[in-house]
């Protein structure tokens, strides 16, 4: 924009810039220059830092002692196999399952038990919206079912708490222990996070209407118990990230021995023969890494040992082909003249 | 406001409006402002604003949707307000709504400093006529027709027709600086009738009419009658007072204002320049377009994953029943699921398009442009006391990629400082002076010029002669004094230049439209003719020694016409009356106009002159030719009623003059010829071979003789002797020959003809040497009239394919319209990146068709300036524009872009992993809001920091080694080579994201055996992306200042406060309860260090890899002398650099220029001056608004031609 009359002021002052670093660009910095030195000494450290990170992880992943037992297909015997969804809609049938498992290596409790659901999409657009947070801490908003669909009101119009798909579809199979004949204790109290237990879930919110439809997505609810003591809704709703997870069903507080055998009572209610998931019991111990996680300790053990690799493979390279640091017979312009032709 | 009893006065004058009016005049009735009601001239308030009040919101929205990646933004937004969208609406919105508003606050800002200029111009307060006094009005009350008075250095405040001053003669002294930069004062001349209306008394008397052109934006012309007391009288530019100038030497002047505010000329020139748009931000859309693809891809196969992931076994998902949205997952018609599931992820995806990029590139480029470019001290110039300026912050990274500049030569490469340095007087050359061109032949032929610079040689700023011949009266004893003495008063007395300051020849100023014309009235005044004082009719001279040696008088000329210079005629007369009444026409001008008229005879005088003129042209020289011619009264004052004719028409009033002119302009006698020195530009020679070495191609477009043009490439080191010219001109005895049968057709044909075989011979020679590696390098030069043909489209490809060959083009003789054509031939058929560099109004069209346009800012006018992207003040700048500016800029901005696209690839990537997982169902991996301020806050900064600061070496590494710019030249660092490897280090990382974080999150997570939920799963995987792009920043910075650790430590720190606050408090609202206390969760388990640690390390493990691969093996030019230069201490270093870099003392760059001189004397015949400087002055815009067609450039140049062909 041309506009000259902003001129009246003093004609002979200086429009010299003033100095400063900022301006002049001449800011202190550091010039890091990747040099061999360097490459070499980053993936020395790397690997010095990792390799050992990486074993302490192995190793304490490696002294948990992890037990799966797959018990979806060993529960349904020849009959029902043929017809297996069929077998676990129908409440009529028994849906009891035992199975026995010895105990190879010793186990310290507390021994963890999980259900381990595969192919199962608690993270699907549908299922992980379909719940109603306000509902569920406050006994007030009981009736505020938004996000529910379908599961949000029964026939009669009552609003189910707590609504939508995730709670609908609880899982519902348990488990019952003896070793040598005696019965072991299960310990569901504190399965879930505390602050899911403190804030999430109203210790005033009581399940209402609840699996009161035509069609049982899972398991039923007391009703006499608040939610946030109904720790097995809580750890169900705390969706899984991916179609394979396992869920703490609960603790078992004392020592299994070598050679041990544990029978296992199996309810088998669950239905994941529809959509083909499998469904796995895990008795797993744990460190101070959590339970069994050998990848941690595989990651930083290849990535230090392939961090180590490349400083010996960087330094072969640069002595095989070395090149002098900040030679100018590098420069494009002097390797081939005609370029600047 | 008129008084009631003055109108029925005043209507009687009106005859004007009884004469049907034709639509190009408007009438004015002067002092009377009810009389003027009727027409509702437009008011004096101006206003430059774009927004008011009112319109800024949805002007300025609907400016900012025009935006292509803001108007996509908005339909994501939208689209995220339906059920269909698996984000909330704040995902989009909020980034939307900050990258909006940033530049909603931006526009306000510019527009508010626009309005309080505008206030404080409309304020200034002025002087009017109201009832027989002076009444102090603000500007923006002044109406048409007012009579307003304007003291000494006040400003004009509207377009005034000048009546009446306080000087004699009814004179006043303009200073145009603010309209085209000229500092030198302007004389104006009110007409004698209006001389009177002085006092307020006898101003109000001031009843008159005038009919003049519409407003217009020609600077130079106006045309206008002024009807007074029943007399027409004619109205030129002389009379017009434009706004914008200002009053000098004069106590006041009172004028009448014709037009107001946005009528004014100088508003209407008030063009904003057509904005530019970088290569590299049309090959940034590219990209996006890719990105768009890439999303389209992405989109497709996840909705066609949907199609098919879709069943009714998973009971669980209740998929059939429909609710709102909920026929999305219906499995009973898998088409509609693919069609919104579609729909949804491109909501969800919507991140791979990166919101904040072009406001952050935007952003960067303001400051570079501000503080850096603007404010560079290497940039400024203390002479002229001007910095740097870059007008347009779009185009700093240009600036590092320009393969072609395009330079004017008058006022760029050379000062546009002339120094009267020889003559030709009579045949014989005086001046002993030698020239930097023929001091670097003698040189290089051996000889030792010695130099005796006599002590009482006379020197001063416009003057280097020394000649005892001619010095202090000695021109008595030549042997043609008479012809001396015309010589010496055609150069006191033919001339348009004001004397300024004390009458003594000391102290005496010289303001001069041209330098050329100075130098010569200071020569005048050398050789004893000083020209002293000048009156709109008379110029007074002091004579010394023309009586007899030692005698002074003071003889006064009255001037009867002057026949101004403009560049068709390329002459200028000035007729004029002795004191004794003789009548003698003075002449000067180029060699060809004069030689065509003169007078028959003098045989051998013409043929020596011409032979010094070539000499004088060899040598660099610039040189005009003197002439005269004796006026019979009779014939003279019938010419002179002709002119007086043709100066008051109204229409084609320059045309009709130049017709006048011609009359009278022939059979003169010619006197001699001078020679002007043009020096140099500091630095240019240095400066040339710097821009040389980093691999760009300098072109010098000149109106100079070609001859001229070849001494200016030799001396500012464009061409040597090493180079193979090839020489395409118009001046061949074939060409001549033709041209003197005269048919126009026939020339056309002939010229065409030759400038094929020219053009193909060069070629295929030009080809000839390229093919064989060890071949010279090369150098055209062609001339207008040739070039006019070859830019014929049926040659232009061969002329394309033979200058792209050469090092270095020189064009001379080419039109301002010429310049531009070239320019755009190189731009749009050679896809090059081109620089135009010039400083006069004849390079505004070359400067406005190059991608980059710079503006010599300084002496002469300011035209070029205003049509520039960047101004600066001296040649050599270019250098710290180029190579240190515009390499960093491009450096940065390519980091930049590539780091958008990475950390937004990358980002999104993970989405699309998890996608997978997720049954193709759309869920959103990330919370809402780390996917909204992920652009915005958590990677914001950082990438802004490295745009400003980043520098591989320092700007006087960059300046000491030019060919790293070549880099930018090659485009090395954003070609699709270098996203593609940007995109591979995104797909790995994004894989090592996703599956490193996820793949361990099957067992329980702490010594409690209780497992992460997705949220837990997705912040950890979320800190992890933040962190690693982060730090990835860090690993393309080339130095790091304290501000990288701040932003980037500040980025990941804010990422953290922000998941403190954010799942520390619990709101009722919608989704956040998701988040709730997982930070905490997740800290409380050692897992969460362990992957903290473990997996930004493997994502960038590989980008090391790369990087030290990289650097050791196929190292980039730029890193090599980072390395050369490690241990160098940056302060010390720089000071001492700059030296050798820069500040080239002119001797220096002399000698250098010398030392590549011809080694032969050339066989060049330079004997036409024609400067490009007096048709800046005279702006001829010629060509800056004509359209660009071919036939266009033949229609001029055979205008040109057509004066001659009638004279003969």
């Amino acid at each position: 924009m041309m506009e000259p009359h902003s001129a009246p002021t003093p004609k002979k002052y200086s429009k010299k810039p003033k100095y400063s670093k900022f301006s002049q660009q001449e800011l202190p910095a550091w010039k890091p220059i990747l040099t061999p030195g360097w490459v070499i000494s980053t993936f020395t450290v790397v690997g010095i830092v990792f390799i050992p990170v990486g074993l302490a992880s192995l190793f304490s992943s490696e002294s948990v002692e992890e037990a799966a037992i797959r018990y979806d297909d060993k529960c349904l015997n020849e009959i029902h196999a043929q017809n297996a969804v069929a077998f676990i809609k129908n409440d009529m049938t028994n849906k009891t399952c035992t199975t026995s498992w010895t105990v190879e290596r010793k186990m310290q409790g507390p021994i963890f038990i999980y259900y381990q659901l595969d192919n199962y999409y608690q993270n699907h657009r549908r299922y992980v919206k379909s719940r109603n947070d306000k509902q569920l801490v406050n006994p007030a908003s009981e009736g505020d079912t938004t996000n529910c669909y379908p599961q949000d009101k029964t026939n009669g119009s009552m609003p189910i708490v707590p609504c939508g798909l995730i709670a609908w579809s609880l899982f519902n199979d348990t488990y019952k222990f003896w070793v040598n004949t005696k019965s072991l204790t299960v310990n569901k109290k504190d399965i879930s996070w505390g602050s899911d237990r403190s804030h999430k879930f109203g210790s005033k919110v009581y399940p209402k209407n609840f699996q009161l439809g035509g069609l049982v997505g899972g398991a039923k609810l007391d009703e006499n118990i608040p939610l946030n003591q109904q720790e097995d809704l809580i750890v169900w709703m705390r969706t899984a990230a991916l179609p394979s997870f396992r869920k703490l069903y609960g603790k078992i507080e004392t020592n299994l021995e070598v050679n041990d055998l544990v029978e296992i009572v199996i309810e088998n209610n669950y239905n994941t023969y529809e959509f083909g998931g499998n469904k796995r019991l895990i008795l797993s111990t744990a460190t101070w890494i959590g339970g069994k996680n050998p990848f941690l300790g595989m990651a930083y053990l290849f990535v230090g040992g392939v961090s180590l690799l490349c400083a010996i493979v960087f330094i072969l390279l640069y002595v095989i082909k070395p090149r002098p640091l900040g030679d100018p017979s590098y420069l494009s312009w002097n390797k081939n003249p005609g370029i600047l032709k | 406001m008129s008084q009631p009893e003055r109108i029925p006065s005043s209507r009687t004058v009106r005859l004007g409006r009884v004469q049907p009016q034709s639509p190009g005049h408007r009438t004015i009735y002067c002092n009377d402002r009810e009389a003027n009601l009727p027409v509702r001239f437009k008011g004096n308030s101006i206003s430059t604003t774009k927004y008011n009040f009112f319109t800024f919101l949805p002007k300025g929205l609907f400016e900012q949707f025009r935006r292509v990646a803001n108007l996509y933004f908005l339909t994501i937004s939208i689209l995220s307000t339906t059920p269909i969208s698996p984000v909330s609406p704040i995902t989009n919105v909020i980034p939307l709504s900050l990258v909006l508003l940033l530049s909603l606050i931006k526009e306000a800002f510019e527009d508010w400093k626009r309005f309080q200029n505008d206030m404080s111009i409309n304020n200034n307060m002025i002087d009017v006529l109201q009832d027989q006094k002076w009444v102090s009005i603000p500007w923006k009350k002044l109406q048409v027709g007012d009579v307003i008075k304007v003291k000494q250095d006040g400003f004009f405040p509207a377009d005034l027709l000048f009546l009446a001053s306080t000087n004699a003669d009814g004179v006043c002294y303009i200073e145009t600086a603010n309209l085209d930069g000229e500092t030198n004062l302007k004389i104006r001349k009110a007409l004698e009738k209006t001389w009177d209306y002085l006092t307020p008394e006898k101003a109000s008397e001031f009843k008159a009419e005038v009919q003049c052109e519409q407003p217009n934006n020609s600077l130079y012309t106006f045309t206008g009658n002024l009807i007074l007391q029943n007399q027409t009288l004619p109205v030129s530019p002389n009379q017009l007072l434009l706004r914008g100038c200002s009053l000098r030497n004069t106590e006041y002047i009172v004028g009448v204002v014709i037009f107001t505010g946005h009528e004014t000329k100088v508003m209407m020139n008030a063009m904003n320049v057509p904005s530019k748009r970088s290569t590299l931000e049309r090959k940034l859309d590219k990209l996006i377009l890719t990105l768009f693809a890439t999303l389209f891809v992405m989109c497709f196969i996840g909705a066609v994953g949907s199609a098919v992931f879709v069943n009714k076994k998973y009971f669980y998902l209740h998929l059939e029943s429909s609710e709102e949205g909920g026929a999305q997952f219906d499995p009973r018609n898998r088409f509609l699921v693919f069609l919104l599931t579609m729909f949804t992820l491109i909501t969800l995806y919507s991140t791979i398009i990166p919101i904040s990029l072009y406001v952050s590139i935007e952003m960067i480029k303001f400051i570079q442009s501000t503080q850096f470019i603007n404010k560079d001290l290497h940039m400024y110039h203390l002479e002229t006391n001007t910095p740097a300026l870059a007008r347009t912050s779009n185009l700093n990274e240009e600036l590092g990629q320009v393969e072609y500049i395009f330079s004017d030569k008058t006022g760029t490469l050379t000062r546009n400082l002339m120094e009267f340095f020889k003559c030709s007087i009579g045949g014989e050359v005086y001046g002993t002076g030698v020239t930097e061109i023929e001091r670097g032949i003698a040189e290089r032929s051996g000889k030792k010029i010695e130099e005796n610079i006599s002590s009482n040689a006379v020197r001063e700023k416009g003057f280097n002669f020394d000649d005892p011949r001619l010095m202090r009266g000695a021109w008595r004893n030549e042997p043609n004094p008479d012809n001396c003495k015309e010589f010496f008063r055609c150069l006191a007395i033919c001339h348009t230049v004001l004397p300024e300051g004390d009458e003594s020849p000391e102290k005496i100023k010289y303001q001069a439209a041209s330098p050329d014309e100075a130098a010569l009235v200071i020569a005048a005044k050398n050789f004893g003719f000083f020209f002293y004082r000048r009156t709109p009719t008379m110029i007074y001279v002091r004579e010394s020694h023309v009586e007899k040696m030692g005698k002074i008088q003071d003889v006064p000329y009255e001037i009867l016409n002057v026949l101004e210079f403009n560049s068709t005629r390329k002459r200028q007369s000035v007729v004029c009356r002795y004191p004794d009444g003789r009548l003698v026409l003075y002449c000067k001008g180029a060699d060809t106009v004069i030689y065509e008229r003169l007078a028959d005879g003098n045989n051998d005088i013409k043929k020596v002159t011409r032979e010094h003129l070539e000499q004088f042209g060899s040598s660099g020289l610039r040189t005009l030719c003197l002439a005269y011619k004796e006026l019979h009264p009779d014939v003279y004052e019938s010419w002179n009623e002709k002119f007086i004719q043709a100066k008051s028409s109204l229409r084609d009033r320059e045309r009709k003059l130049d017709e006048v002119a011609e009359l009278i302009e022939h059979d003169l006698i010619l006197i001699g010829s001078t020679a002007i020195e043009d020096k140099l530009q500091e630095g240019v020679p240095a400066c040339i071979e710097t821009l040389k070495r980093a691999g760009i191609k300098i072109w010098v477009l000149t109106g100079d003789k070609i001859e001229t043009a070849i001494n200016i490439g030799y001396a500012c080191n464009l061409i040597n002797n090493e180079m193979k010219q090839f020489i395409i001109s118009s001046e061949t005895d074939a060409i001549r020959e033709v041209e003197e049968r005269g048919d126009q057709i026939e020339i056309a044909r002939f010229m065409k003809e030759e400038v094929k075989k020219e053009l193909k011979s060069c070629l295929e020679e030009a080809q000839s040497y390229f093919s064989s590696l060890s071949g010279p390098k090369l150098a055209l030069v062609i001339d207008g009239k040739c070039l006019m043909y070859a830019l014929d489209p049926s040659l232009r490809v061969m002329l394309l394919n033979l200058s792209l060959n050469c090092h270095a083009v020189v064009c001379c003789r080419v039109s301002p319209l010429q310049k531009a054509q070239v320019t755009s031939l190189v731009k749009k058929g050679a896809q090059k990146i081109t620089l135009s560099i010039g400083d006069g109004a004849n390079d505004v069209s070359m400067i406005q068709a190059a991608h980059v346009g710079v503006g010599i800012s300084g002496l002469e006018g300011m035209q070029a300036v205003m049509a520039s992207d960047f101004a600066i003040a001296q040649f050599r700048y270019l250098a710290d524009l180029l190579l240190v500016h515009g390499r960093w800029s491009y450096l940065r901005i390519c980091k930049v872009v590539t780091y958008f696209f990475y950390k937004n690839l990358t980002f999104t990537l993970t989405q699309f992993w998890f996608t997978f997982q997720a049954g193709f169902s759309g869920q959103r991996f990330y919370d809402d809001w780390f996917q909204s301020l992920y652009n915005v806050i958590f990677t914001a900064l950082p990438v802004i920091i490295v745009g400003l600061f980043d520098k591989d070496v320092s700007a006087s590494l960059s300046k000491k080694y030019p060919e790293l710019y070549m880099e930018g030249i090659r485009n090395v660092f954003f070609k699709w080579r270098v996203v593609a490897i940007w995109a591979f280090f995104s797909l790995y990382q994004s894989l090592i994201f996703y599956y490193f974080v996820s793949s361990s999150s099957l067992s329980g997570k702490n010594s409690a055996g209780k497992t992460f939920g997705l949220w837990d799963v997705s912040t950890m995987a979320f800190t992890c992306v933040v962190v690693t792009v982060n730090l990835r920043l860090l690993m393309i910075c080339n130095s790091i200042t304290r501000w990288h650790y701040i932003s980037v430590g500040g980025s990941i720190l804010a990422w953290f406060i922000f998941i403190f606050l954010y799942s520390g408090i619990s709101t009722p609202y919608d989704r956040q309860e998701n988040m709730y206390f997982v930070i905490y969760v997740l800290m409380s388990t050692l897992c969460f260090y362990l992957t903290l640690l473990l997996v930004p390390v493997a994502a960038l493990f590989c980008d090391f890899i790369y990087q030290g691969v990289q650097r050791w093996f196929f190292p980039y030019d730029y890193q090599i002398i980072q390395e050369m230069h490690r241990h160098d201490d940056t302060d010390t270093s720089r000071a001492h650099l700059l030296e050798i870099g820069n500040n080239l003392t002119p001797a220096e760059a002399r000698s250098h220029a010398i030392s590549q001189l011809p080694r032969e004397i050339s066989k060049h015949t330079g004997f036409a001056f024609d400067s490009p400087g007096y048709e800046s002055f005279f702006a001829a815009q010629l060509g800056v608004f004509a359209p660009t067609k071919a036939w266009d450039v033949a229609r001029r140049a055979s205008m040109k031609s057509r004066p001659k062909i009638g004279h003969k």
